[in-house]
């Protein structure tokens, strides 16, 4: 990137300098779901058509982008800034947790999709997130483990098959 | 090489260095190259509480990382990731062997010790007993045996009737009569948890999950035994208040 600087005009290297000062004094978590935002609250959450009902609770803000990707979704999200790792001492008061209780409490949720990483520590969120919003009157799911699209069932790895029959749907 | 995932680090773009033990060694570091894009090597990602049979190599002689060429899956306990209190017992569990198992040095009967616990863990239901059972003979493996039966002072059999008074530095209780002498002994146990700790100490995995415990016994012994482990280990378990969380807070 230096190289190619040295060579750009000076315009261009001055956009870039104001553009990386911008991301650190503009951008900021939003209020309701702790997305990226730079007002108040983020672009999703501001956005009147998406569903109020249903909250998609990721791990990051990465984890958000790819969903959003998808075009599958219109609900709203819940970012809780990483996963539960008991080794490392990251327990649930370091993750928004609290914030979504607070959200199941205030907000017309009827669904919440647990949408954490399939790993040990992703899985043990998803299921302390699944007692912990028990008492609320909300549908709890979790996205689903199988085939890749396109896939190929001899060289799928024993796990991701046997957890595609496991949650396999009718037909 | 047979062996389980103590704890992983991701490391650069698809790397992780992942500390092992394994049945014949002990503790080791190794990477696992691509891990995260090389479905070919690493079919499954490597996770805790399931058991690999591992292909290492040195990276270079005098290098304490090892590479990890492959990893079979021996066995999966897969029970244990479907409930988050087990979750937070097995992770206790994993930091006292990260903490208390040294590099290379082989620990067979632990390593033996530790698969029969994740076994009972995924199947049984009694979690509290499980829990207290692991932490006594876990520490015992480690050379912290604690003396449940005689007094450390005056060596005769401790009388449940009594009011005997826990030393964690020790790890055991004095009588009464000598409690009276001493001023550095001051957790009092009461005789249930004295008489489950007892059992516990003698007991075989299949009797424990059978034993009951009421809530008071249950916060009595997790306390005395979170003093006992902290003080031998010499640090606070950063596991501790999460398996705390989940087993005695009541949501």
């Amino acid at each position: 990137m230096a190289f190619y600087l040295l060579h750009a005009p000076d315009s261009y290297s001055d956009a870039l300098a104001e553009a990386i000062h911008a991301v650190k004094k503009e951008l900021k978590l939003c209020a309701r779901c702790f997305n990226l935002a730079d007002a108040e609250l983020c672009a999703i959450c501001r956005n009147p058509k998406r569903d109020p009902h249903v909250i998609c609770v990721v791990e990051d803000t990465k984890d958000l982008i790819a969903i959003e990707q998808t075009g599958a979704f219109q609900g709203l999200y819940h970012v809780l800034h990483g996963q539960l790792d008991p080794l490392q001492g990251v327990g649930p008061e370091k993750l928004k947790i609290e914030e979504l209780v607070l959200r199941l409490r205030d907000e017309p949720v009827k669904e919440v999709i647990l949408a954490t990483n399939p790993d040990a520590n992703g899985t043990a969120t998803a299921l302390y997130l699944q007692r912990r919003l028990k008492p609320f009157d909300v549908k709890i799911t979790r996205l689903a483990q199988g085939i890749p699209v396109g896939g190929d069932i001899e060289y799928v790895d024993t796990q991701t098959l046997g957890a595609s029959l496991k949650q396999r749907t009718e037909f | 090489m047979e062996g389980i995932v103590l704890r992983r680090i991701d490391y650069g773009e698809s790397d992780q260095i992942i500390k092992l033990f394994l049945k014949e060694t002990g503790n080791i570091s190794a990477i696992a190259k691509g891990i995260k894009r090389s479905k070919k090597r690493f079919p499954h990602r490597l996770e805790p509480f399931r058991v690999y049979d591992f292909t290492l190599r040195k990276r270079k002689p005098g290098q304490s990382l090892y590479l990890i060429q492959s990893a079979d899956q021996i066995r999966d306990f897969e029970e244990i990731k479907e409930d988050i209190r087990k979750i937070a017992l097995g992770n206790f569990i994993l930091e006292i062997l990260l903490i208390a198992v040294k590099e290379s040095h082989p620990h067979p009967e632990l390593y033996d010790f530790v698969l029969k616990t994740f076994r009972n863990l995924s199947e049984s239901e009694g979690i509290f007993p499980l829990w207290f059972y692991v932490a006594i003979h876990v520490m015992g493996f480690l050379g912290f045996s604690p003396n449940f039966e005689t007094c450390l002072k005056c060596k005769k059999p401790l009388q449940k009737t009594e009011k005997n008074l826990f030393n964690p530095a020790r790890g055991g209780l004095v009588c009464q009569q000598c409690a009276t002498l001493s001023k550095t002994d001051k957790t009092s146990v009461t005789s249930e948890a004295l008489g489950v700790l007892q059992f516990l100490k003698k007991a075989s995995f299949p009797a424990v999950p059978r034993i009951k415990l009421s809530s008071q016994t249950r916060t009595e012994i997790a306390s005395l035994l979170t003093n006992f482990i902290t003080y031998h280990l010499e640090r606070p378990l950063k596991t501790l208040p999460f398996l705390q969380e989940v087993l005695l807070k009541k949501k």
